[in-house]
């Protein structure tokens, strides 16, 4: 089901990975996750993967990101690239994975995300912190940062630890620290999924008018396909870590998208099947594939 | 007002420093006579042919023992109030010069040791989250399972025999110098030695360290290393460290943020080695030829001492309540979550 990359122009290209595979090491030898996907996403663009749990969604994610380590993990792959630059995305081998420039990524906890000992000026200045700038300098893109995720009092927040913030200002939080390194590439892996949905959807709204501004390319990965379908233009549906579709968001209900892309579209419930007995499931899912 | 609010729970457990004290020494008190023997009895035999029992009453009042077993508590209170403990009942010297003169030294040996176990583990939880070598981290892992498994003086042992009597690279263990006497100003030797400007003697204490202190880094850092890799272990797949990575935080912060991380259990079993060799260390000290407090409370308990062993026991437990405040008030500054006050989501 392989769909290899169009070619694009390099200048507008934020990722493009062919042939992208992971597999797990494990007492049985290597375990397959994530088999031979393709995508490519130009500046700005958003794509969602979508997929049941375990068909390797978190998995791809991770090894896209650089976060897999070697002992754990093998990645293969044919090409990859970031912001046109080709990038080493095979396994890292140190303790401490390395990321992959250009890359960022954020979770779905922000109370665990966040480093709980260190204030939040600090972990800016983790990030910001260069060579040869200033800390006056670090601390008023903070506070710039801060202004622009929507917290009010940025002084005020600096000074605070993570566990002195509320869920939706960690969260915050978070995404300016993942975005202010001015990523080419933005994973957010079931970013809320922790949150109520009013609250969902002001993040996602934040995430995109953010990755919009500095032209970076969001992947979602989500169980949520409303989500997915309201905020993505292309869509990538994984089944036991293949392929089954990668499509414009627009186009997955056609008929021509494959069976179980359209069981799973199926599956989400919608309001006026409130009275129906029985909602539609999955004839075959990877849980009961796999025993 | 809003200092005090603050500054609260520190200053409230300075304020109970001294009650724990107290409260620990009459403990020790009652705990010091149920001691089988009778002092009086013990400094009486000593005389030949018979003794009236005018005389045996005469050394009971000297001793202090005369009266009931509450006149001799609020003797001994009133003593503790004034910083007195009271006088040996075998050499006479005050309690507190005695217990004095052998505090410094005892410290002295028990923080080189330990300090130098700490950096070892530092040092050895640093190669283990540096480098991927599977061997190297194996190894690492191994050695922090020798923790409590095998005694400080079975390596002390292990060491004389070696180097001593195999090698003869280093000197015999009979002491921190050769001959003479330790100049005494502060009490602690090798600080002595240097305000004294005695550069030989303090050279030579030096190499009658390196056995006693070896054993001590050798016994004490995989126990200190068990704290410390599994801290590692665990903060290093949090998903902390993770979004470290992936926000692209310089990898010196992302080693420093997890070895803080890591850090906490490590100072508490630090702080409790500390405490526990204030008297455990007579073994090792005994072995090299030290003096130290813990002799002073193996002297007496065989001579039936009831004041010197209180006054030990009183020292040794302020020695260690002193050490635990001190590692509370380090974790607090490594996590802040736990300042008090701070009333944390599941962390």
């Amino acid at each position: 089901m392989s769909r290899l990359a169009k070619p694009l122009e390099r200048a507008d290209e934020a990722i493009a990975v062919e042939r992208f595979a992971v597999a797990y090491r494990t007492e049985f030898g290597l375990v397959p996750a994530v088999s031979n996907v393709s995508f490519a996403l130009k500046r700005s663009e958003r794509l969602a993967v979508v997929g049941e749990s375990g068909s390797g969604k978190t998995t791809l994610a991770m090894a896209i990101a650089g976060l897999l380590p070697h002992e754990t993990a093998q990645v293969d792959y044919g090409v990859a690239r970031v912001a046109g630059r080709p990038v080493d995305m095979s396994a890292s081998r140190s303790v401490i994975p390395v990321r992959h420039e250009g890359v960022s990524m954020i979770f779905q906890d922000a109370m665990t995300s966040l480093d709980p000992v260190a204030t939040i000026a600090h972990q800016f200045r983790s990030v910001l912190g260069k060579r040869g700038v200033r800390r006056s300098e670090i601390r008023a893109e903070s506070i710039e940062w801060i202004e622009k995720v929507g917290i009010p009092n940025p002084e005020r927040v600096l000074k605070l630890h993570p566990y002195e913030l509320s869920g939706g200002m960690r969260q915050r939080v978070m995404i300016a620290l993942a975005m202010c390194s001015k990523p080419a590439v933005l994973i957010a892996d079931e970013p809320t999924s922790a949150l109520d949905i009013v609250v969902s959807r002001r993040i996602m709204d934040l995430v995109l008018s953010l990755a919009v501004e500095l032209g970076t390319a969001v992947i979602v990965i989500t169980h949520d396909i409303d989500l997915a379908r309201k905020y993505t233009d292309r869509m990538l549906v994984l089944y036991n870590g293949e392929v089954q579709d990668l499509c414009s968001t627009d186009s997955v209900t056609s008929a021509e998208r494959s069976p179980y892309t359209r069981a799973l579209l199926d599956c989400v419930p919608r309001l006026q099947d409130y009275d129906k007995e029985f909602l539609p499931t999955l004839a075959r899912s990877i849980e009961r594939a796999a025993s | 007002m809003s200092w005090y609010r603050a500054n609260r729970w520190w200053v409230l457990r300075l304020a109970r420093l001294p009650l724990d004290i107290f409260v620990f020494g009459t403990i020790a008190f009652f705990l010091v006579r149920l001691l089988p023997g009778d002092p009086v009895s013990v400094a009486i035999s000593s005389r030949s042919g018979t003794v009236s029992p005018e005389a045996i009453a005469a050394v009971r009042t000297q001793m202090g023992l005369d009266g009931t077993v509450w006149d001799q508590l609020l003797r001994f209170w009133g003593g503790l109030f004034q910083g007195d403990l009271g006088h040996s009942l075998v050499t006479g010297a005050p309690v507190i010069d005695e217990v004095f003169s052998r505090l410094p030294s005892t410290i002295e040996l028990i923080v080189l040791g330990l300090i130098g176990a700490f950096v070892l583990c530092l040092v050895l939880g640093f190669l283990y989250l540096r480098f991927a070598n599977r061997a190297l981290r194996a190894s690492i892992r191994v050695y922090s399972s020798f923790a409590t498994t095998v005694p400080v003086f079975v390596v002390a042992i292990f060491l004389i025999v070696i180097f001593y009597v195999i090698l003869d690279w280093l000197p015999a263990p009979l002491g921190r110098v050769s001959s003479g006497t330790l100049p005494v100003i502060t009490g602690f030797p090798l600080v002595d030695e240097l305000l004294t400007g005695n550069v030989d003697l303090f050279g030579e204490t030096l190499v009658q360290y390196i056995m006693p202190v070896a054993a001590m880094v050798l016994t004490y850092t995989p126990n200190l290393l068990t704290q410390y890799i599994g801290g590692l272990d665990r903060e290093l797949v949090q998903p902390t460290t993770r979004f470290q990575v992936a926000a692209g935080v310089p990898r010196k912060w992302i080693f420093f943020s997890v070895f803080r991380r890591s850090l906490s259990s490590v100072v508490v079993v630090f702080g409790l080695f500390f405490g526990s060799l204030i008297g455990g260390a007579v073994t090792i000290e005994s072995l090299f030829g030290f003096g130290g407090i813990g002799a002073l409370g193996v002297r007496s308990v065989q001579s039936v001492d009831f004041t010197a062993l209180q006054g030990f026991l009183v020292v040794v437990v302020a020695v260690c309540l002193i050490a635990m405040l001190v590692v509370d008030l380090v974790n607090m500054w490594l996590d802040p979550r736990r300042r008090p006050g701070i009333e944390s989501e599941a962390s």
